[in-house]
């Protein structure tokens, strides 16, 4: 069993990369002061609330500890697990988060 | 689950249709507020479905945005998500009270707006010593060091004012300069003298190219929007109308578009009904960007060949003038097009 609090750990919130916004896909009435002189990557970092988060890291600690969670969001915890056991940060593509999220809304 | 696996990165929100104007060109024919505008209340519940939408900005706009009381409350609702707030105004009640304010809030920018020199700017809005009073928020901005955009809505009024317009705003040490071409909605209707036409349409873009290509490091630098897009040749394809893909409405009762400058008809569901997740993962949502095929595309642009770029380009001006979509006539390629260029 792997403890996901335990000091190893990097992180216990995850990211979701989503693809950076083009200069094209400005919106006319926007302002956007400082995405225009930002130096974007290929995808930007979001961070979900907190109760998402929570049941997230809650899910990952059980699926860690052996109970499975179901079949919709295995790919998506077994994507975190694989990031949290290499002791890299836990980013989702935006597929696996959208599954996280109809359950996380459903299981409310 | 549709596949749809996009977000609502940037979010305009109406806080109220209240306005302290009567503008001419105003495309919300804003004034009085909306029936049944948002509570506190829901304002707030609102803010908090922002952070799992991966909201990533939220710009503030009315009406007058600023004078919705609790404005403060939300705008420190969203600092509270991490969520960079704008705020666009139209000046009016700009002070050092309010500056103070915005600082407070942690406003991350403004947008301001100035439709022309003085003559042009006091007779689009109805109110002589508007002018004066955008140019001291302007001089409050830059002493607070607020950042800002300075926005103008081109119309056949102001058109002939851009190039004094340049040089004030380079006076006044305005870093950015957004330039729109006004959208035929709302008020503008009534205001016969307004709407640009193909040879304005024209004359703009040239000014445009002109600022751009031989004034590369001089401030205020240029930002067009939509239909002024393809002006600098050998920048990227203009990937056409973001609304329900990338950006997302919220009207101040509560109603979602696409986008805040598409009539109040096409909007998509109420946040009072559903969640705004609900409302925008929807597949039958947008389907007006997210559905498109080249089948749609209007005469105007059903033979252009920028068409599979932009898809028939702005939304809003395709259907305020037409009454359908991907059929946009304010277009720069298109007006240069025709001239033969």
């Amino acid at each position: 069993m792997v403890d996901i609090l335990a000091p190893k750990m990097i992180s216990t919130r995850v990211w979701v990369e989503i693809p950076k916004i083009p200069k094209k896909e400005w919106v006319r009435y926007l302002v956007l002061i400082d995405w225009h002189h930002e130096k974007l990557g290929d995808i930007i970092k979001a961070q979900p609330s907190e109760k998402f988060n929570e049941f997230v890291m809650t899910t990952l600690q059980g699926y860690l500890e052996g109970k499975m969670p179901s079949a919709a969001i295995t790919p998506a915890i077994m994507n975190l697990a694989e990031d949290h056991i290499a002791g890299r940060e836990m980013i989702l593509r935006a597929g696996d988060y959208l599954s996280l999220q109809k359950e996380f809304k459903t299981a409310r | 689950m549709s596949s749809f696996e996009d977000f609502p990165f940037i979010l305009g929100w109406e806080l109220t249709l209240l306005c302290n104007f009567r503008c001419r060109h105003c495309g919300s024919s804003a004034g009085l507020a909306r029936r049944g505008e948002l509570t506190t209340g829901e304002a707030i519940t609102l803010c908090d479905q922002f952070p799992d939408l991966l909201v990533q900005e939220v710009d503030l706009t009315g009406g007058e945005p600023l004078l919705r009381k609790d404005w403060m409350v939300i705008a420190q609702r969203l600092a509270r998500h991490s969520i960079p707030v704008n705020v666009l105004t139209n000046g009016l009640i700009i002070d050092k009270d309010l500056i103070a304010q915005l600082q407070q809030a942690g406003i991350a920018g403004m947008g301001i707006s100035l439709d022309g020199l003085e003559t042009a700017h006091d007779r689009t809005r109805n109110y002589p010593g508007s002018y004066r009073q955008v140019l001291r928020a302007l001089d409050l901005f830059e002493a607070a060091d607020i950042p800002y955009n300075v926005i103008t809505t081109v119309n056949k009024q102001n058109i002939n004012d851009l190039e004094q317009m340049h040089e004030l705003l380079e006076k006044v040490g305005t870093d950015r300069w957004r330039l729109q071409p006004l959208i035929p909605m709302g008020r503008v209707k009534e205001s016969g003298d307004l709407a640009l036409g193909s040879s304005e349409m024209r004359m703009l873009g040239h000014f445009v190219r002109h600022m751009i290509m031989t004034k590369k490091n001089v401030k205020p630098e240029i930002i067009c929007s939509d239909g002024l897009d393809y002006v600098v040749p050998e920048e990227l394809p203009w990937r056409g109308c973001p609304a329900g893909i990338s950006s997302c409405g919220i009207m101040s009762d509560g109603r979602v578009k696409g986008c805040l400058s598409l009539p109040d008809e096409v909007c998509e569901g109420s946040i009072r009904q559903r969640s705004l997740w609900d409302i925008w993962f929807d597949p039958q949502s947008f389907a007006y960007t997210r559905n498109f095929s080249p089948e749609q595309l209007g005469p105007i642009c059903k033979n252009c060949e920028k068409s599979a770029e932009c898809l028939g380009g702005c939304s809003s001006s395709s259907y305020t003038s037409f009454g359908k979509f991907h059929n946009d006539p304010a277009c720069f390629f298109r007006a240069d097009q025709m001239a033969g260029n």
